[in-house]
This record gives C-alpha cells, structure tokens and sequence, in this order.
C-alpha cells in the first residue's frame, strides 16, 4: 500500500519526483537503519542485530519480518512493503521480498534460485481449523532452461501443543503445529514446517520450505 | 573460443541433476563409450543419456584418437560428430588418417519397472562419412537393481568383423575405399554382409565407479594388418570414475595389447552452470491507489497538461533503461498507453515484456488501464503484446500468477511506427562497440585446429526506425590461420578461396551495409540490404517474408546479386559475380524443434535444397544440423560429396547466470568446398521476427514475472 501510494503522490507532481529511491519515504526509512537490519553475509555469518528499541528509534512503525535463509548464510529484516489483497509483501532494501498469505509463506525473489509459488490457501485454512487435517498444495518451479515446472505435494497438518516463544524479546502463548509434505516419487516427507500462532490467527514464528535450493526460511513477526 | 570456454566451464563441474523437488535420479548415469555413445568401451549399448545431453568425449587407444561430440536430440534419438586420427595407418597417402565421421542411434525400446524386457537400440556409425568406421548394430540392454547392466547385440559392418555368424540380410556390403570422396549417405550398406555378436557387463558398485568387461566384434582388420596396434583378444575390461556430475573419465586394457583412456565431458542446457540470479530491480508491481478512496488520481485530466506526455516519456526511458531495454516511441492516452521498446538484455521475451510492464505501472497514471508493449529489433516493429493493468495488479501475488497471465493477454502483429510517438531526439541513433574475436578453421590434415584472433570494431547509425547503416572491422592480432590452405576445386571457388581471405594483417573491412527492415503489414515483413555484406562477398540483397504472429509456418523469398570480394577485404571486387536466392519455409515444430528448407541458387551457380533442423531451448541454447544437396554432383563437389554439417549456440547466461544476449556458438562442416553455398547476408528477417512471436513467447513465458 505505501508503494502505491508514493507512486500516486508522484503523479499528482510530475516533476518533483524521479526514480531516486532517496525521495521515497520507504527507502528513507530503512537507509537509516540499514546496519541493524541488513547482515547479509559479511564474513562472521548472518546475523539480525536490530533490537524493537533500534527499531523504534530507527522511525519504522509498521511491521517486520525477520528472515533467516540458513542454506544462503542470510539474516534480513524485510518491512511490510505492500498488501495486494491477502498477500503481504515483504521487502528489504536491495529489492528481496517474500510475500506471505496469512503467515504461509508464497513466494521469494531476489534469493537466488527462488521459490515461485507454493500454494498457501490449504494451510490457511487447515491452521482455522485447529486439528489434524489433510491437504495438497501446488508447488511450482521454473527449471534450468526456464521452463514452468508444477508438482502436487501431500500434506498433513498436526497439533504439536502450546508453546510459549519469544520473538525479538517479547513473549508470546501460542500452539504449534507441524505440516508434513511428501510428493510423489520422494522416500520421506519432503519438507516439515513449523508453525507457532497465536490465540487470534497471527503465525509469530515459522519455519517454512522454499525449495530444494533455498531450504528452510526461518521467520519471524516483528510488531512494535 | 567456445571450446575453450566449455572446456574451463567443465573443469568446475555441475550442480546435482536432481528434479525441481531436489530429488535426485535413481542409479549411475550411463558411460559414454570410445564412440562416444552410451556403452561400454568399444560397443555400445541400448542406453541413452538425459534428453538434450551434450557431450565432448575423448578417447585414446592403440594409436586410434577419437574426438566426438555427441548430443541427445530427443529423449530416444541421439547424434554424434567425429573427428577421428589413425596413427601409422599410412592410407591414402596420410601417415595418420585423420577422418570425419556422422552417427546416429534410436532407442526403440525403454526398459520399464516392474518389466523384465530390456532396452533395445538401433544405431548406424559412421553412416556419411568415408566409412573407415562404420557399422550398423541392434542392442540390448537390461538393468538389474542400480548397479548391474548387461547388454549384447548384433553388428554389422565393423561390428559384424570378428568371429562372424554369417549375413542374415544380404551378403554384398561395399568395401570400404580408402581416399573415396566420401560422405555419400551409405544406406545401400546398411545391415549387409557379415554380422558378429558381442556384448558386456557393466557394474557400477557406487554413483561414481563403473567396472567393465566387453567382448568386441570389431576385428580391426584393416588396422592390425597396417601394423597400428596387435589385437590379442576379443575381451576389454576397464574402469571408470565420475568425478563431477560433467566429468567422467576412464581407463582400460584393450584387446590383449593395449591401455586405452576415455574422458567424456557432459552438459545439458537445463543445468546452467551458474543458476540465474533475478533481481528484481522493480520490485512487485506498484499498485494503484484504491478507486473509491482516491476518486481524485484516478481522473484522466492530467492529459490536458502539456508537460505530462515529455515528463512521463523521459522517466519510462530511464528506468526501462536500467532494465536494458531501449524505449523507441510511446503513446499515452487518458485509458491505454503504447511503449516500442528494443530490448537489448533478455534472451526471454517474456521477461522483456514483463518487466516493461512492471515499469509502466510504476509510472503511468491510475487513469491508463491498458497497455500495449511493442517489440522492436533494429527499427523493425514485430509484435505488441497487450495488457490490462488490473489483471497484472491482482495476478502478481497469484500462485498461477505464470498460467492465469498468459490466459488473460493478447499478442498482436505490430503496426508501423508512428513518426510523432517517436522518442524526442532519439533519431538518428549512432551506436559502436569494440571486442574480441576469433575465427577459426578446423580438420586442416597437418593443423587440426587453426585459429585467429583480434578485435572487432563495430558501429551502427540509425537515420530513422529501420533504415541503418552498419559496419565492422577487424584487426588480426595472432593466429595461424594463414596456414590454412586452399584446395583444388571443378566450381568456381566460391568458398574454397576462404583461406586467402585470412592472409592478410592490416585493417579488414568485415561487413558496411546500409539496410532497411520494415513491417509491410498484413503479416508480411521485407529487407533490403546493400554493400559489402560478408567477409568473401558484396552486392544487394532483398527479402521478403511471411508470418502470422502465432502461426508455426513461415514462407519466404530472398534475391541477391552478390560479386566476390578482393582477398585482402578492401573496397575492391573480383572477377565473379553471381545471382543467388532461395525460396525458403520455415516450421516450428513445437517442443523447441525447428526445420527450414531452402530451396534456390547457391553462390557456385549450382541448384538445389537446403534442409536445416534445430532445437532450441527456452534459455537459448540451440542446437542444429543441415545438409544442402544440389545438382552438382559427388566427383564435382570434391570431399565429402555435399556440403553439411552442425552448429551450437550457447548463450553467455548460461556460463554466469547474469541475463546477457550474448551468445558462443560455432557452426562446425566436414569440410568447405564450393557446391551448396549460401551467401550470408546480415539481419535475415526470420530469426528476427520469429523471437518476437507467439510461439516463442509461450515457450518462454515462465519468465514473464521475473
């Protein structure tokens, strides 16, 4: 919503604005925290340093996603960036975004060789209702010569039971639950998720598959 | 060059083959034998490699050096090259025989799980070439468990030599005939005279290690009794190791007497060495502002401000250029917007055009809710794809956001270019650019490989869309490609002088055209180009072609007068002139196959066909093979009696993972002689048109989001 929003103000005065990510008040925002938040690979490992007060202090009020890709040696904050429709977008200042559906993750770009889409909508609903539940989910993939690949996966969501977890020093009662996925032709599930939400829906913490290349993102909600 | 590019590149080895869930492929990959074809040493088996596997394999025994490139052309139908040298074999007068020689293998049968029939194969060796090689076999192969292989089969020719069973079919099988012409295509051969049995077992303990033990039908009659190596026994054992998904390499005792080695580099074009790194520079795309909320941005009467059109204009060109992608003309009206964009760093269409997209909703009022995207490609328009602006808004996000896009936008043939949508300023447009380059020839019997190398200076001025100027020179730093020689020839020497054109060491003027290209409307496109439109030849040219956007056949007609060029690629003109001109139809196949005959005048005078058939994949790699066959007949054509061959393309993208258009390729003949040659004249029109069409857009459009 706030893209939008800044490309309607650049409509409404033609000249004052450019393609200059300086004039954009995202960008402003995250420049000037962009040690805490951005620790990209920078030799002793990734590691995310900010803390709600360097946040705070920092100016950012709307909501972050902490990512971790252990595979890439990645720890990022991505900020709520847009929402089109029940999609939030999530986005971190050289262009990397996830985009997650009630929590479940959907899709990465800029990592690499990303997840292109991994459906979201049967979770969704299975996590609603709160017990065991089975489902499938489309999982799509562009392959080496840039082909759209699709496979159907077949999960089974379970209770694990309530777990208290603390996201970025503050506590939160949640369930967890655990969705295991397999697909034709694998031996074994071929990815568990974790899941930790909280009494009112919100997923606080999760760590959810993002294809065979990216591994496990690991993330958490950040809500100052 | 992209020898040695692929050579470095195998060096590095491969990421796993494993399927887009990770999964990785059951069992050990087939060996590569010293033909390089799924086998076991010398004998092959009824295996084939992963569809579209392109292999390099080298191979040494006995004083017998093997150079194949081997390709998986369809999952059943593979194809090798050869370039082979015999030490010692003192035949024809060449101490060491050097030979060129074509194969070709069917899999008639796959063996199933679950299914105790085997894997069955047909294969013909050496089918065009002189046929010191060749042999035509029927094999069998079946697996047990991941590790174990047993394969026989019957041969003939080669392969039917040693400890012969009789000839099932017909007894007479012409005699190979040493400094033959050659290259005659040998089908009244083909399964004749004596067959022999042989077989093998192959025994791979581990994913990487392969044991091996063959009984050989190939007596090597004509090599033991030349003295070039003393075969012993039927029985080769051997091992071999993968070191790396590309790499496997081997070692054996051959026929009693003697060690053989074995290296088989492997690719396939869906394993990129580097996967592509997409940025999205862009971004998800910008949403426009909720209607009801915002009634005020959505008002179109901001067209009424002058300055809003050039402002609008200057900031898609900026951004479209951080994209790679040259904005040539636009139109903006209160409800639909045009951009003509050329796009110069995507080999996907599709990701042009996506991107483009995502730029235009970025800037472009809520008001605009349609926009067309035109492809341009040196001035010429060729297609406009159109889309409405809600549809790429609610899809993005979509899990089917590739397949529910492609149901919902429309690709139309473009029209001209509007002089007054032309970008302010643009025109005319000078472009240069200064870069290596190299030229090689190969096959010379005393220098394998020649090569030159140096810089190419290249300029383009473009006076309006489409009517451009274009040159290029080039300055020979190094290289033996002087020693290449020339050979006698019953035609003129339309190709044979080629070599001449390599001796000298100044400042060549490679190519200095002017051209236009145009849409002519109603589906036709036409060229015109004059000047010095080769390296050996200048003269005019003027083609016309027919294409509907999403039509699969094409037809077109193509005239030139073209002189002979002096050697040392100056201005001047020799002594032979000629009109030359093919009718061409061109069919896609589906499924990245191509085919093109053409069907006319080669620069010799000579009549007849050109038949081309190449694969393309979506990410560029392509390829091809041709053969051309003309009323010349074998004794006047020379060596190898018609002209043929086979070519590569492989894109630089492919190497780094970095998008680039830039692309390696070589096209690889037998031999060069005079008959069935074609003029080449810059900027054909198919290629051209046929990247900005339906069906190379569909087979590329996974990439439109990214």
């Amino acid at each position: 919503m706030k893209r939008s929003i800044g490309a309607g103000l650049c409509l409404l005065v033609l000249s004052a604005c450019g393609q200059a990510v300086s004039d954009d008040p995202f960008f402003t925002a995250v420049n000037s925290i962009r040690g805490g938040l951005f620790n990209r690979d920078t030799g002793g490992g990734a590691a995310f340093t900010a803390t709600r007060d360097s946040l705070r202090e920092s100016g950012i009020t709307s909501p972050v996603m902490i990512t971790r890709v252990p595979a890439r040696d990645i720890a990022v904050g991505l900020i709520d960036y847009q929402r089109n429709r029940d999609v939030t977008v999530w986005r971190s200042t050289d262009g990397a975004t996830i985009s997650t559906a009630g929590g479940i993750l959907l899709n990465t770009r800029g990592f690499g060789t990303d997840l292109h889409s991994l459906e979201s909508a049967p979770v969704e609903t299975a996590l609603l209702s709160g017990g065991l539940a089975e489902y499938s989910r489309v999982f799509r993939a562009i392959d080496g010569e840039g082909a759209l690949q699709r496979a159907r996966l077949f999960c089974q969501l379970a209770p694990v039971g309530p777990e208290r977890i603390d996201v970025l020093g503050r506590a939160y009662d949640t369930r967890r639950f655990r969705e295991t996925c397999t697909a034709d032709g694998t031996g074994g599930a071929l990815f568990e998720n974790d899941y930790w939400r909280g009494p009112d829906g919100t997923i606080w913490k999760s760590r959810q598959w993002a294809g065979p290349e990216l591994g496990y993102l690991e993330l958490e909600r950040v809500i100052n | 060059m992209a020898a040695l590019v692929l050579a470095a590149a195998m060096l590095c080895g491969q990421g796993a083959r494993a399927d887009i869930l990770g999964r990785q492929p059951v069992g050990p990959q087939p060996t590569l034998n010293f033909f390089g074809a799924p086998g076991l040493m010398d004998m092959p088996s009824a295996e084939v490699m992963p569809d579209g596997e392109f292999s390099t394999i080298v191979s040494y025994f006995g004083g017998v050096t093997r150079n194949t490139l081997s390709f998986q052309i369809t999952p059943r139908l593979s194809g090798s090259f050869r370039y082979s040298a015999t030490q010692d074999l003192n035949l024809a007068g060449f101490s060491t025989y050097f030979d060129r020689s074509f194969d070709l293998r069917y899999q008639l049968l796959e063996q199933r799980q679950g299914s105790w029939l085997p894997s069955v194969a047909v294969g013909l060796q050496d089918f065009v070439g002189t046929g010191i090689f060749a042999g035509e076999y029927i094999v069998a192969s079946r697996s047990f468990g991941d590790t174990l292989t047993v394969t026989g089969g019957v041969g003939w020719g080669r392969l039917g030599s040693y400890n012969s069973i009789g000839a099932p079919f017909s007894a007479t099988r012409p005699a190979f005939v040493p400094g033959d012409p050659g290259g005659e295509i040998a089908y009244d051969q083909w399964f004749r005279g004596q067959a022999a049995l042989f077989g093998g077992i192959e025994w791979q303990p581990t994913d990487r290690l392969g044991l091996m033990l063959e009984y050989s039908s190939d007596a090597y009659s004509l090599e033991t009794s030349r003295g070039v190596f003393d075969r012993r026994s039927p029985w080769n054992v051997g091992v071999s190791y993968q070191v790396n998904p590309s790499l496997r390499l081997g070692a054996y005792y051959m026929y009693g007497s003697e060690v053989g080695v074995n290296l088989a580099f492997s690719f396939n074009p869906r394993r990129p060495l580097t996967p592509m790194n997409h940025q999205p520079s862009t971004g998800p795309i910008a949403l426009r502002p909720d209607r009801a909320e915002n009634p005020d941005l959505w008002t179109a009467e901001w067209v009424a401000d002058p300055t809003a059109r050039p402002a609008l204009g200057e900031r898609l060109a900026e951004a479209l250029a951080e994209e790679g992608q040259d904005l040539i003309a636009y139109h903006l009206g209160p409800y639909d917007a045009e951009i003509r964009i050329d796009n110069t760093r995507y080999i996907a269409v599709a990701q042009a055009l996506g991107r483009a997209a995502r730029v235009m909703a970025e800037f472009l009022p809520p008001s605009i809710e349609t926009f067309h995207i035109t492809l341009m490609d040196e001035g010429l328009a060729i297609s406009t794809l159109t889309v409405r602006r809600s549809d790429l808004e609610a899809l993005e996000q979509e899990p089917d956001a590739v397949e529910a896009l492609h149901s919902v936008v429309g690709l139309t043939a473009a029209t001209p270019t509007r002089e007054e949508d032309l970008v302010a300023g643009l025109y005319p447009r000078f472009d240069w650019s200064l870069r290596p380059y190299t030229r090689s020839s190969y096959f010379d019997p005393a220098n394998p490989v020649l090569m030159n190398v140096g810089a190419r200076l290249r300029a383009s001025y473009e006076v309006r869309p489409g009517w451009r100027f274009d040159g290029a020179l080039t300055y020979r730093l190094a290289g033996n490609l002087d020693q290449a020689r020339t050979s006698a020839s019953a035609l003129p020497p339309v190709r044979t002088s080629g070599p001449l054109y390599n001796r000298n060491d100044g400042v060549a003027i490679e190519t200095l055209t002017f051209s236009h290209a145009r849409s002519l409307g109603n589906d036709f496109y036409g060229r015109v180009t004059a000047g010095y439109l080769e390296r050996m030849y200048g003269g005019v040219s003027a083609e016309l072609l027919w294409r509907p956007v999403g039509s699969q056949l094409a037809f077109g007609g193509e005239v030139n007068y073209a002189m002979q060029r002096d050697f040392d690629s100056g201005f001047g003109f020799r002594d032979y002139d000629v009109v030359t001109g093919h009718l061409s139809t061109y069919y896609d196949m589906g499924d990245g196959y191509h085919i093109q005959v053409d069907a006319g005048r080669y620069l010799a005078g000579d009549w007849g066909a050109t038949l081309s058939i190449d694969r393309e994949f979506r990410n560029g790699w392509s390829v091809g093979a041709f053969m051309t066959l003309t009323d010349v007949s074998a004794q006047q054509f020379g060596e190898g009696s018609f002209d043929k061959g086979i070519r590569f393309t492989i894109p630089v993208s492919w190497f780094t993972g970095q998008p680039s258009q830039q692309t390696l390729g070589s096209t690889i003949r037998p031999i060069t002689r005079d008959g069935g040659a074609r003029l080449d004249v810059p900027g054909r029109l198919y290629d051209r048109v046929r990247d900005g069409h339906l069906g190379n857009l569909d087979d590329q459009w996974a990439q439109v989001w990214r």
